[in-house]
């Protein structure tokens, strides 16, 4: 089967003791399991207590996404799902200062630890084709989604999805030079 | 054989050439690399020939720009026939339009739908030579809306009062498509579907739509169509989070969803919109222990959802 993702595996594996139901097996999920946070959920009139990744490993593990899915098949599917991990992580350097700080601020915990350097060096390779080469089709068809949906003209949009990549590249250079 | 492969390929060609134009119209002004046009969805290499009166080189690359939406227009109204839309028509007695209209709603859900111009006009002004509703719901195949007008017990008639139809513009029907409230009959779409689904190019009102819309383009006024539908699963989140409560302990929500639930309820200052997502992906390790729980199976069955595909996979 033709996926479209960073999957270690070509198809979905049994996962043990709960019957039919697979799993994809993703490669370097281990960053977004030791960074969690426990989020309160309100939904529908109840409060559920969720683990989410930090938004520092979900942004490390997004760029590491985008490049593992260039890696992998090329079809219109996976077009459309680097666009849009492009797409995710403007969204987030757009947030405002606050979640920019946050970001940078947490960022540093996972610096600290050598085992996740090597995942840093390769959110930092992945996001610099991004940041300083031409408009590929996928920064354009992530700008063209960002025209759309928030009413920019179509290369200011181009121009906001490569500053994010730069901006985050960037944090992630000078976390690591820092520690 | 052959008429019908001829058929067929006209048919295609039609629908790339509007789905060009609706992406030029969508950018008005704005320059677009050549290559993305290879991402519409049938486009081939050859059907660019289309864009050639649009290009122009910059550096080793080319770009696309419109810059008089007028001709474009012209070209496409000249070109739009009402008769590439496949339609049936019911016999399906109404007492009130208004009823039957946000009847029309529920009954295709999440569909998209609108009214033919001619239709919507009806609803406006009875002037109109018609008392039929013509009414294009999104759909892959008109077997789906068959099978959903069996399930309602409404029985073809060909001098049925109401015409379903299948698109064949699929891209510009949608074209600025928006909900309008209405108070008794809940929701409703424009009157009309778009400019580019025009009912006759050459009437002389149609020429008058088509000069306005152009004017409202140049001013900016037209508010730009979305260019990729998506409906986020608000009501699903809650649901399928509710139908995991028990293994909630055991599982990493990642994904998408992620930056919605921190800033919603993760007590940071957060700025700008965010892109939605339709998937809901979950971290878990293997293997999964039930401790007295009940299987991720049997939970997610209980609530109907079952999985994707044949094999053992995600479930929805």
């Amino acid at each position: 089967m033709n996926r479209s993702g960073p999957f270690g595996g070509t198809s979905p594996s049994l996962v043990e003791e709960q019957g039919w139901l697979g799993a994809i097996v993703v490669e370097r999920a281990d960053l977004l399991a030791a960074f969690t946070r426990t989020l309160t959920v309100s939904l529908a009139g109840r409060s559920l207590p969720v683990r989410v990744p930090t938004l520092d490993a979900w942004a490390v593990s997004k760029a590491l996404t985008y490049g593992a899915r260039q890696a992998s098949a090329s079809g219109e599917l996976s077009q459309k799902k680097r666009a849009k991990d492009l797409l995710y992580l403007r969204d987030l350097v757009f947030a405002g200062g606050t979640v920019l700080k946050q970001v940078a601020a947490d960022i540093t915990d996972i610096a600290k630890d050598a085992r996740w350097h090597g995942s840093l060096e390769d959110a930092i390779s992945m996001l610099t084709p991004v940041a300083e080469s031409g408009a590929s089709e996928e920064v354009t068809r992530a700008g063209l989604e960002l025209a759309t949906r928030d009413s920019l003209p179509g290369l200011a949009a181009v121009a906001e999805i490569r500053s994010a990549a730069r901006e985050l590249r960037q944090v992630v250079v000078d976390v690591r030079r820092e520690c | 054989m052959r008429r019908r492969r001829l058929a067929d390929g006209r048919r295609r060609l039609a629908c790339t050439l509007e789905r060009f134009s609706s992406v030029l119209i969508t950018f008005y002004g704005d320059s677009l690399f050549l290559q993305y046009f290879l991402h519409i969805d049938g486009c081939q290499v050859g059907d660019f020939i289309f864009l050639q009166k649009y290009m122009r080189p910059e550096g080793r690359k080319l770009l696309v720009r419109l810059t008089d939406a007028q001709k474009l227009l012209d070209a496409w109204t000249a070109r739009y026939s009402w008769k590439k839309g496949i339609e049936f028509a019911l016999n399906i007695p109404i007492p009130n339009d208004d009823r039957f209209l946000g009847r029309v709603g529920k009954v295709f859900g999440r569909r998209r739908w609108a009214l033919t111009l001619l239709a919507g006009a009806w609803q406006r002004i009875q002037y109109t030579p018609t008392d039929r509703f013509h009414i294009y719901i999104e759909c892959d195949s008109i077997a789906e809306l068959r099978s959903v007008a069996e399930r309602q017990g409404w029985s073809a008639d060909r001098a049925g009062r109401v015409v379903l139809m299948k698109p064949a513009y699929r891209t510009s029907v949608w074209h600025d498509y928006g909900f309008k409230q209405r108070g008794s009959g809940g929701e409703r779409p424009p009157a009309h579907p778009g400019p580019m689904a025009l009912p006759c190019s050459r009437t002389r009102d149609c020429r008058a739509a088509v000069a306005a819309l152009a004017t409202s383009l140049r001013t900016k006024a037209v508010r730009r169509r979305r260019f990729t539908e998506m409906t986020p699963p608000q009501n699903e989140l809650p649901r399928a989070l509710g139908v995991l409560e028990p293994y909630l302990p055991d599982l990493i929500l990642i994904g998408g969803w992620v930056p919605e639930l921190y800033r919603r309820f993760g007590a940071v200052e957060w700025t700008g919109r965010l892109s939605r997502t339709t998937e809901i992906d979950v971290l878990i390790h293997s293997p999964l222990a039930k401790k007295g729980r009940d299987s991720l199976p049997a939970l997610l069955g209980a609530h109907g959802m079952r999985p994707a595909r044949k094999e053992n996979f995600p479930a929805n």
